[in-house]
């Protein structure tokens, strides 16, 4: 059961196609596993659509159509979606399958700490990223704060701050305002897909120690 | 049998009676004028869509490009593109309705709203040269579960009107930031900073603005 979702701003900036690459692939895969918002973003899309409709014709070239009649037969050359792997499927929603061509063996984990692992969905040049992160079931995340927008969507497992517990499905806004510390529920291990505007910046006294090694 | 008669027969487009006026509407189009007039035109666009799918119809396609590649155009010129870039990202969309038409479902999506989606991901393939992680129309199926009634398609395109109508009847300045989201593709704090507004204004215009076109789309969303 789905209780924590995205923001309206997010899903309006999803239709909108005005988010960064990696919100937008959270949130589309947030809305893979959520009816709700996925519904939202289609009527979000809607007004979109209407607003589309109802915009002034420009014109175009004289030979405009007679181009695009032209082009029509000439073969797609965009590479199809790849196929995923059963335990792709299992784990990742369907936005999330071309970054890693489908199948999680192209995932490269590192080690961050005894209880930690990332791999890297989308780098660009530290300022913007998404990760998976694996926790170990029952421990704790490094206590930290953000300098940026970091979004969570929980895959696996299960996780709880102060404040509330977020399943497979949910996921958690957290802005610079926010200094957490989120702890794996006891079992599995807690997979999430994060995506970051900057760097985190971990705040505890461990954490602060390993600043300049842990850029996650 | 039948489709192949339509074939061959739509495979001869240049010679099919309208095309000639199709490209007239294209190169100099007038305001509304091409639209299938009357509360059937969103079943008329949807049909033509149907017929690109399943009969592969080039006359189909070219009635489709005279209604939305000038549109195209301009939602492409109000995102940002010059001209060239424009008319390249409105033919490229149309080519992707011919080749991804038989994704289209009238049970789930609008024709507009269908054609909205590809064109706002050919601008965030080519101005921001992101990868677009989109969900695909399968996918959507996929996470809203059970298809909608028969009946659906009529109700959302009386949706559309009136949301239509009642994007002219919002306040002007939330009408305005509504559009530069959509149209502009910027973001609450983009939007705040081009109209020296603070960010807290925008959102609550934009907030106020989607509560009353989406308490429109809901009425009929049952």
């Amino acid at each position: 059961m789905i209780t924590h979702r995205p923001p309206e701003e997010l899903l309006l900036g999803y239709a909108a196609g005005s988010l960064p690459e990696p919100i937008a692939l959270t949130v589309a895969a947030h809305a893979a596993l959520c009816p709700e918002s996925a519904r939202e973003i289609r009527r979000l899309e809607g007004i979109g659509g209407t607003l589309l409709d109802r915009l002034a014709p420009a014109a175009l070239k004289a030979d405009a159509l007679d181009r695009a009649l032209a082009l029509l037969d000439r073969e797609d050359v965009a590479p199809p979606r790849p196929i995923a792997t059963a335990e792709t499927r299992a784990l990742l929603p369907a936005p999330v399958w071309p970054y890693i061509k489908g199948d999680l063996k192209n995932l490269v984990w590192r080690r961050r700490s005894a209880d930690i692992d990332t791999a890297a969905l989308i780098e660009d040049g530290g300022k913007r990223s998404a990760i998976l992160l694996r926790v170990k079931g029952g421990r704790p995340v490094p206590r930290h704060t953000h300098r940026g927008l970091e979004l969570t969507l929980v895959l696996t497992g299960a996780y709880c701050d102060a404040a509330n517990c977020f399943e497979r499905g949910d996921i958690q806004v957290a802005d610079p305002t926010i200094d957490h510390q989120p702890i794996a529920q006891a079992g599995e291990d807690c997979i999430c897909l994060i995506a970051l505007e900057a760097p985190i910046w971990f705040t505890g006294p461990i954490g602060r120690l390993a600043n300049p090694f842990v850029k996650l | 049998m039948v489709s192949a008669i339509a074939t061959a027969l739509s495979l001869s487009g240049a010679a099919l009676p309208g095309v000639d006026t199709l490209r007239k509407a294209v190169i100099a189009p007038a305001e509304g004028a091409s639209r299938p007039s009357g509360s059937s035109g969103d079943n008329r666009l949807e049909r033509l869509i149907r017929a690109v799918a399943t009969l592969r119809d080039r006359g189909a396609f070219a009635e489709l490009f005279a209604y939305f590649a000038p549109r195209l155009k301009a939602f492409m010129l109000k995102g940002g593109a010059d001209g060239d870039t424009a008319e390249d990202l409105a033919q490229e969309a149309m080519i992707q309705v011919w080749r991804r038409a038989d994704s289209f479902d009238p049970g789930r999506a609008a024709a507009s709203t269908w054609i909205y989606t590809i064109a706002r991901n050919k601008r965030i393939d080519r101005l921001r040269r992101e990868r677009r992680p989109a969900m695909s129309e399968e996918e959507y199926a996929a996470a809203l579960g059970e298809p909608e009634r028969a009946d659906d398609a009529a109700e959302r395109s009386q949706a559309e009107t009136r949301i239509a109508r009642s994007i002219d009847e919002l306040p002007e300045d939330q009408a305005m930031v509504v559009k530069m989201a959509f149209y502009e593709g910027k973001s609450h704090s983009a939007i705040a900073a081009e109209l020296h507004l603070p960010l807290g204004t925008v959102k609550s215009r934009i907030r106020l603005a989607l509560t009353r076109l989406r308490g429109l789309i809901q009425d009929l969303d049952k």
